[in-house]
């Protein structure tokens, strides 16, 4: 069994590397989202260093939903899901493998597109480490609510809106308290202890969501 | 009586009324006595607070729309989370009733959420000078119609599919436990921002003659609401099982 765990790493790991497309995708929405944005202000304005922490967080989470619904499809189409089912190592361990790798997708991107958005958008952050905190945290919540509607809408069909709207709503504790952390981050003399919130909600969502995301995966699978 | 009789009474109970055609049969007597004892209520309670309640001493008259508004939220909170436990009950007995109670309840819930979230906000035009405030409340209120209708949108994709039934319960339980962590979110970050300049917990407290007809509203709402979602149910259960024999004979007999 472990020898079998061990060979389902290998191959998440070596997909991870080779799958560009994902990492691609996820960083162009995120620049275009913000070059979209700032285009509809008025460049002498300084309304848009205001909307910044709210922006951010709202690309990713929109950006997230969107390929979110394409992690669990070509595993889904080729039949690895189906072995997945069957085979004799707890199912929910290895989604907490997948989701795993799915997160450290989305951490690279963000590695790509945070400093970019600080020279794009002139944010200089008063204490740094907490706002790359926040979106490492915020990120690992937002793995485990999409994958749980990601699984669920392999079941609907390729309907991409319906999943959006569907967890949109399931995500706005992070767009609240992620926005929240990142203006403390750009204001030295705010209280930042929402973070302690933010990792709250993300260890009781690792605990659970491995397990949630397996019975929708079983039931998507009857 | 011992415990073994009791749970095996409770069984028969629950499966007695789990069966469609039964559930069918039973119910039409409460859907009458739903109906009729809901509509009485909320008759007498709109009556009383129109036209006998005294006016409010900061707001006049225009604080007389809280007996639509408080009954509407109310049972609006209670069904979604109604809706979560038949959801749940479908999702672990694959029991088919409890499915179309949740297809009901959301439904009416979702109307429920609608109907408070529009008297909310005509009631905050005299009041509060606008007709919508980021508040931790009226916030929280919309994203419960969010969850209503993303669960109903779900159900639209193919109404007679067993894949979509499982999915729709799926979220709305998720939705269930999503529910209080979005709520004090919702409230620390008001709290945080906007000081609680406007808000509902600092209404005076109300005299008898007013809240008499509130709480007979309450009720009156909660059961009018389930009359309907008796029916709906009922609507749903005839429609899945319109090819069997004991819809057929119901048919015959003249009984429907």
């Amino acid at each position: 069994m472990f020898k079998r765990l061990g060979n389902v790493l290998k191959r998440e790991i070596l997909l991870s590397s080779r799958q560009f497309g994902f990492t691609a995708q996820l960083f162009i929405f995120l620049v275009i989202g913000i070059v979209l944005f700032a285009m509809g202000f008025n460049q002498a304005s300084d309304a848009i260093r205001e909307s910044v922490p709210a922006l951010l967080w709202f690309l990713i989470l929109l950006a997230t939903t969107l390929v979110a619904s394409s992690w669990f499809r070509d595993d889904y189409d080729n039949g690895w899901l189906a072995q997945w089912v069957m085979c004799d190592i707890p199912l929910s361990l290895l989604i907490l493998v997948k989701q795993f790798f799915a997160w450290i997708q989305v951490l690279v991107t963000l590695i790509l597109f945070i400093p970019l958005s600080n020279i794009m958008l002139n944010i200089e952050y008063e204490k740094p480490l907490l706002a790359y905190a926040s979106f490492a945290i915020g990120t690992a919540i937002l793995v485990q609510i999409t994958s749980v509607t990601a699984v669920l809408s392999l079941l609907i069909g390729r309907s991409s809106v319906l999943h959006s709207i569907v967890t949109l709503p399931l995500t706005i504790p992070v767009l609240i308290f992620g926005a929240e952390i990142n203006r403390a981050a750009l204001d030295a003399s705010s209280n930042a202890n929402v973070v302690w919130f933010l990792m709250a909600i993300a260890a009781f969502v690792w605990s659970i969501g491995p397990w949630t995301t397996a019975t929708a995966l079983r039931m998507s699978l009857e | 009586m011992n415990q073994a009789t009791f749970s095996s009474r409770f069984k028969r109970w629950f499966h007695q009324w789990g069966s469609p055609e039964s559930f069918f049969v039973k119910s039409r007597f409460w859907e009458i006595i739903f109906g009729l004892f809901g509509a009485a209520l909320l008759l007498m309670s709109w009556t009383w607070g129109l036209f006998f309640a005294p006016p409010d001493y900061l707001q006049g008259d225009s604080f007389r729309i809280i007996y639509i508004h408080v009954p509407t939220a109310s049972a609006a909170l209670t069904f979604y989370f109604l809706m979560g436990i038949s959801s749940a009950i479908f999702l672990i007995w694959r029991m088919k009733l409890a499915d179309h109670a949740a297809a009901s309840l959301c439904i009416v819930g979702g109307t429920l959420t609608t109907i408070s979230l529009i008297t909310g906000s005509i009631w905050g035009k005299p009041t509060w000078g606008t007709y919508w405030q980021w508040d931790a409340r009226l916030t929280s209120m919309l994203i419960l119609l969010l969850l209503f209708l993303g669960v109903a949108m779900i159900r639209q994709v193919q109404s007679n599919s067993d894949r979509i039934r499982t999915v729709a319960c799926f979220i709305a339980v998720i939705g269930m436990i999503n529910l209080p962590i979005i709520k004090y979110s919702v409230e620390w970050w008001n709290t945080l921002h906007q000081p609680a300049t406007l808000s509902l917990s600092e209404k005076p407290k109300m005299h008898i003659s007013m809240l008499i007809p509130l709480l007979m509203g309450i009720t009156g709402m909660y059961f009018f609401s389930g009359y309907l979602v008796i029916r709906q149910t009922r609507y749903h259960v005839l429609k899945s099982c319109r090819r069997q024999g004991w819809v057929k004979r119901l048919v015959k007999n003249g009984a429907l």
